[in-house]
């Protein structure tokens, strides 16, 4: 039996090691274990559908990013993105059992953020409910806003969640690259996907949840009505919405509005964390998906970073504040596409001792708790990175600068050399 | 028109100048050839709404009989007749002042609705569109 190998010391350590940071794989600090925890999920939403079969799952085939099969005996959770026409991301989702009617209960992020897209690439935003209502037609299917009823939390770090862990390693065959694309999906082992039930033992029959398979390490996802008081064994802490937030940051997950609205979903790893199906039929937002899929190329993704705030900075990283990339004197040799002026009014700006070494496309900071956070970077530009030939780096206010280091995840994806194929556009 | 019976709580009744289809000539022709061939004035084409394809809805439209109508708009053209069209409320809401035209193209002829105030882009196919909001 082949298995993941994981190193046994905390692989992102290594080569750009920082004092506080927070190991990937683990989701644990490499100074303490923090252990077993629950937090409230922060700015969630649930809506119910309910309904029977076939209909339940022919509506939400229409609709959904991913390919919902008609409940046999019981509804099973899942993860998954609604889509809007152009291929961008309306809402990232989890669908979970509804613990007494045929059919789910479904959370989301009811947040809606200005957004940076021209508005030709995207209509009003629609709230996740009302979205629904409108395609219900004759349809027997039911849509209620149940929010004031749940309660989410997150559940990790406990014995139970590194065994699911553990499952999940030996289910798990490798990455499948689409070399021309650079679109990347989990291949499971003899393509079953592991089922997300949870233990009832937990939830007791008026909860409901599942595990959050989005990417290893990341535990349970728990609902619970608002008039019961949520009870998980004694050695689980209950801690602030924030550490959810870290641990979520950690890992390597962009969730909600504020990290997602509007993106395309491969710049955000919807695909290599489930949310995709490439090879499903009809659904909003397939043709634009499809057609990056087999024609298209992925040039951004999302990676856990560092800020590090250089001497004398001293307010915090603006929301969505953009990260500047620049050689260093090793990058002398970047290619001239990289640079966003040409290469007289480069020599013209160096003759003047200006900085010459502006490069082209920038990334974005999303969710930040302190100073770890998730970035946008381009491919190119982590690689380039690693090899030492560019810095990145955050401008505030008042010349308020952050240093921005990037914590690629031990689990992250390695291109096959065997699929290598053609470099990032000229 | 259907009456308030036949309705469904959720549902309107869509009434005046809202509930307007119009019939192109040429699409009434073609329902009244079809209603000769089958000997039968009754035949009727209905029209409805549903949701699916890649911008989200599409029409689906299918011969039946008036006597099915029960609970449904019924439009027919004012010259040519019998030329028999059944909308349910759900559907007519998204299809009110639409025109339904006949469409003869070299790979085949069809039914089509088009001019739709409610529908915005349509799929590269053009089998699904979305609404306007």
């Amino acid at each position: 039996m082949r298995r993941l190998s994981f190193p046994l010391s905390c692989g992102i350590c290594q080569p750009r090691s920082y004092a506080s940071h927070t190991c990937i794989r683990r989701g644990n600090s490499s100074t303490a274990k923090p252990g077993p925890r629950y937090s409230p999920v922060p700015h969630r939403a649930v809506v119910s559908i309910t309904g029977t079969e076939p209909n339940l799952s022919t509506y939400l085939n229409g609709l959904l990013a991913t390919k919902v099969s008609p409940a046999e005996e019981k509804y099973k959770g899942f993860y998954s993105t609604f889509l809007n026409r152009y291929g961008r991301i309306l809402y990232d989702v989890f669908f979970h059992p509804h613990p007494t009617e045929p059919g789910y209960l479904v959370e989301f992020d009811p947040r809606s953020i200005p957004r940076s897209t021209p508005a030709h690439h995207h209509d009003p935003f629609p709230e996740l409910p009302v979205l629904l209502k409108r395609f219900v037609l004759r349809s027997k299917v039911k849509v209620k806003d149940v929010s004031d009823e749940w309660r989410v939390f997150a559940v990790w770090g406990g014995e139970t969640e590194e065994k699911d862990d553990r499952k999940r390693e030996v289910s798990f065959q490798e990455w499948t690259w689409n070399p021309r694309s650079n679109t990347i999906e989990p291949k499971w082992r003899d393509g079953k996907v592991l089922d997300n039930d949870i233990d009832d033992t937990v939830t007791k029959g008026i909860g409901t949840g599942q595990w959050d398979r989005r990417v290893f390490g990341m535990g349970r996802r728990i609902l619970w009505p608002v008039s019961e008081e949520a009870v998980l064994p004694a050695e689980y802490q209950f801690v602030g919405k924030e550490e959810y937030n870290i641990h979520r940051i950690a890992n390597g997950v962009p969730e909600g509005a504020f990290d997602n609205a509007d993106a395309l979903p491969m710049e955000r790893n919807i695909e290599m964390m489930g949310g995709i199906d490439f090879r499903k039929g009809c659904y909003v937002g397939q043709e634009l998906t499809v057609r990056t899929y087999y024609t298209g190329i992925i040039r951004k993704r999302v990676f856990p970073i560092s800020l590090v705030p250089r001497a004398g900075t001293s307010s915090v990283v603006p929301p969505h504040a953009s990260i500047k990339a620049t050689r260093t004197p090793k990058g002398v040799e970047i290619a001239e596409r990289f640079l966003t002026i040409s290469k007289r009014a480069r020599a013209r700006r160096e003759a003047a001792g200006q900085d010459s070494s502006y490069i082209k496309t920038r990334g974005t900071v999303l969710s930040r708790m302190g100073d770890t956070a998730l970035g946008v970077l381009r491919l190119d530009h982590v690689d380039l990175y690693e090899q030492g030939e560019m810095a990145l780096s955050v401008e505030g206010d008042d010349g308020d600068v952050w240093d921005v280091e990037v914590k690629r995840p031990v689990w992250w994806p390695k291109r096959p050399v065997s699929e290598v194929g053609p470099s990032l556009p000229q | 028109m259907p009456s308030k019976e036949t309705l469904d709580p959720d549902e309107e009744i869509i009434e005046g100048p809202e509930a307007r289809f119009q019939i192109l000539p040429r699409a009434a022709e073609q329902l009244r050839s079809i209603s000769l061939r089958e000997n039968d004035p009754k035949v009727a084409l209905r029209i409805s709404v549903e949701s699916g394809g890649c911008h989200g809805y599409q029409y689906k439209m299918e011969l039946t009989n008036i006597d099915e109508g029960a609970g449904d708009y019924h439009f027919s053209s004012p010259t040519i007749a019998p030329s028999n069209v059944l909308i349910d409320p759900v559907s007519l809401a998204l299809l009110k002042g639409s025109t339904l035209d006949f469409t003869t193209e070299l790979i085949g002829s069809s039914f089509r609705v088009t001019d739709n105030p409610q529908a915005a882009g349509g799929c590269g196919c053009g089998v699904s569109w979305e609404a306007k909001l």
